[in-house]
């Protein structure tokens, strides 16, 4: 199966068992079609809390570094967009979805990796900040290069960053006893040489459009902290770099590595800046996003895409959701137009 | 043999590169059989790229390149497969062009003329 493993990951938190089982053609197909991750919550119950990549999630498609968490909460459906690099990195464990059942009795985190998953203990996590939950879980499980999502004390984290949860994930993470989940992708994806060659055309013509420097906007309304810049990031395999570096310690000028261990953050979310870069910073290690809300997709995310000249309905964007693509790319770089698509993956303007 | 040129401060980790490499040696999509890998120190958001040729492996840190000869210390962590247990670049032999430079976004990768 093309750009998908072909695997569903299952997890019981009640009983503390988790199993894998085989992602369907047809089960594709529905979800290029449309109704995507929400299909899975139909399947496995309104317990569910789903994390889903899309079908281009991990590829050469550029901006292809995102994923979703689904869950249902008073009959609504609501999601929480991923960006920066925990979608991708789950995708290379062997798994597409991984689907959170139950509630454990005790506080676990997930460890995720070469197509297995631990449930271990996480009582040693109680009472950590973020920051200190990703520094040691780095540490316990040997690798730098993992990549965690982490329940902070309202809104869930991706690594260090933050993120976009305003509308509650946090929340069922906490009700589940789930503290954090760590994956490390060590694995493989495939598709022909013939879909291959249609990335290449598409990277040609979307390298002639990457020219601007998108984290002056992501900083657009934050006053002058734009004196701390350090380096501004990508989310994977994207060359927009929305997200800057604050270095708000020591000289961000500075090329060579800080000797100081926290030297600033990086921003993926601008709600995250109340005033100064040291609340920022305190909000980030808390897990504290200064915006709530209840709506389906949040309006943290949403307000995010704005600040980048991006306004689309919700549908559209659960749509890029479900592609594994960001929204941002795809409206300013392709123009919003689905049919870059039609050679990679069929026509995907079906089923909308 | 066609060459990478790297312009580190041009580099945004988005990782890419590793992916196009490994395209090169395996046609699959993934990062272990890169000869490119971007090292990157998460909390002080430092963070480069380390390329493996034939008889040195090349440092390109933010600060300057640095060139080391197998055996010697480069004080780098690794990416699940140690640099020194990768394959060399061979200048994306049989392919049209270099791989890492066509999907580097950002032409931190150029080829070298």
């Amino acid at each position: 199966m093309d750009f998908y493993n072909g695997r569903i990951l299952v997890v019981n938190l009640d009983d503390g068992t988790s199993e894998s089982f085989p992602l369907s053609e047809e089960k594709v197909m529905e979800l290029i079609g449309g109704r995507g991750i929400k299909s899975f919550i139909e399947e496995y119950g309104d317990d569910a809390l789903v994390v889903g990549t899309g079908v281009l999630t991990c590829s050469f498609f550029p901006s292809s570094c995102m994923g979703v968490i689904s869950w249902k909460e008073g009959g609504n459906i609501k999601h929480l967009p991923l960006n920066w690099f925990f979608a991708p990195e789950f995708k290379l464990t062997g798994f597409d979805f991984l689907v959170i059942k139950g509630t454990s009795p005790k506080l676990v985190h997930l460890w995720i990796r070469d197509e297995i998953c631990d449930i271990l203990d996480g009582s040693s996590l109680n009472g950590l900040n973020i920051w200190d939950v990703v520094d040691k879980l780095k540490r316990e499980h040997g690798d730098e290069n993992i990549h965690l999502l982490v329940a902070g004390e309202d809104a869930l984290s991706q690594d260090y960053w933050g993120g976009f949860d305003s509308n509650g994930c946090n929340e069922i993470f906490l009700r589940k006893n789930l503290k954090a989940i760590a994956v490390r992708g060590m694995g493989s994806l495939f598709f022909d040489e013939g879909k291959f060659k249609k990335f290449v055309e598409l990277m040609r013509r979307a390298k002639g459009e990457i020219k601007e420097q998108l984290f002056n906007e992501t900083l657009s309304k934050k006053g002058d902290l734009i004196r701390f810049l350090h380096r501004a990031v990508s989310c994977f395999n994207c060359g927009l770099n929305c997200n800057p570096f604050l270095m708000h310690r020591g000289n961000p000028k500075e090329l060579k590595e800080s000797e100081l261990e926290e030297p600033g953050f990086l921003v993926l979310n601008p709600d995250y800046i109340e005033g100064s870069a040291e609340k920022a910073e305190d909000n980030l290690k808390r897990g504290h996003i200064p915006v709530k809300d209840d709506n389906s997709i949040p309006s943290s995310y949403s307000s995010f895409l704005k600040l980048h000249r991006v306004e689309i309905e919700d549908e559209k964007i659960f749509r890029y959701l479900n592609l594994g693509v960001c929204p941002i790319f795809m409206e300013r770089i392709f123009k919003g137009d689905l049919s870059v698509l039609k050679d990679i993956i069929g026509n995907p303007r079906e089923g909308l | 043999m066609a060459y990478v040129v790297i312009d580190t401060l041009k580099c945004t980790g988005c990782r890419i590169c590793e992916f196009a490499c490994s395209y090169h040696r395996d046609r699959e999509f993934t990062a272990m059989s890169s000869s490119i890998i971007l090292h990157r120190t998460d909390k002080k958001n430092y963070f480069g790229v380390i390329l493996k040729l034939e008889r040195e492996i090349v440092l390109a840190r933010p600060e300057g390149e640095e060139r080391l000869l197998p055996g010697q210390q480069a004080g780098e962590g690794s990416s699940g497969k140690p640099i020194v247990m990768r394959e060399h670049c061979d200048g994306c032999d049989g392919e049209e062009e270099l791989l890492c430079v066509l999907f580097c976004p950002t032409g931190c990768l150029q080829k070298g003329e």
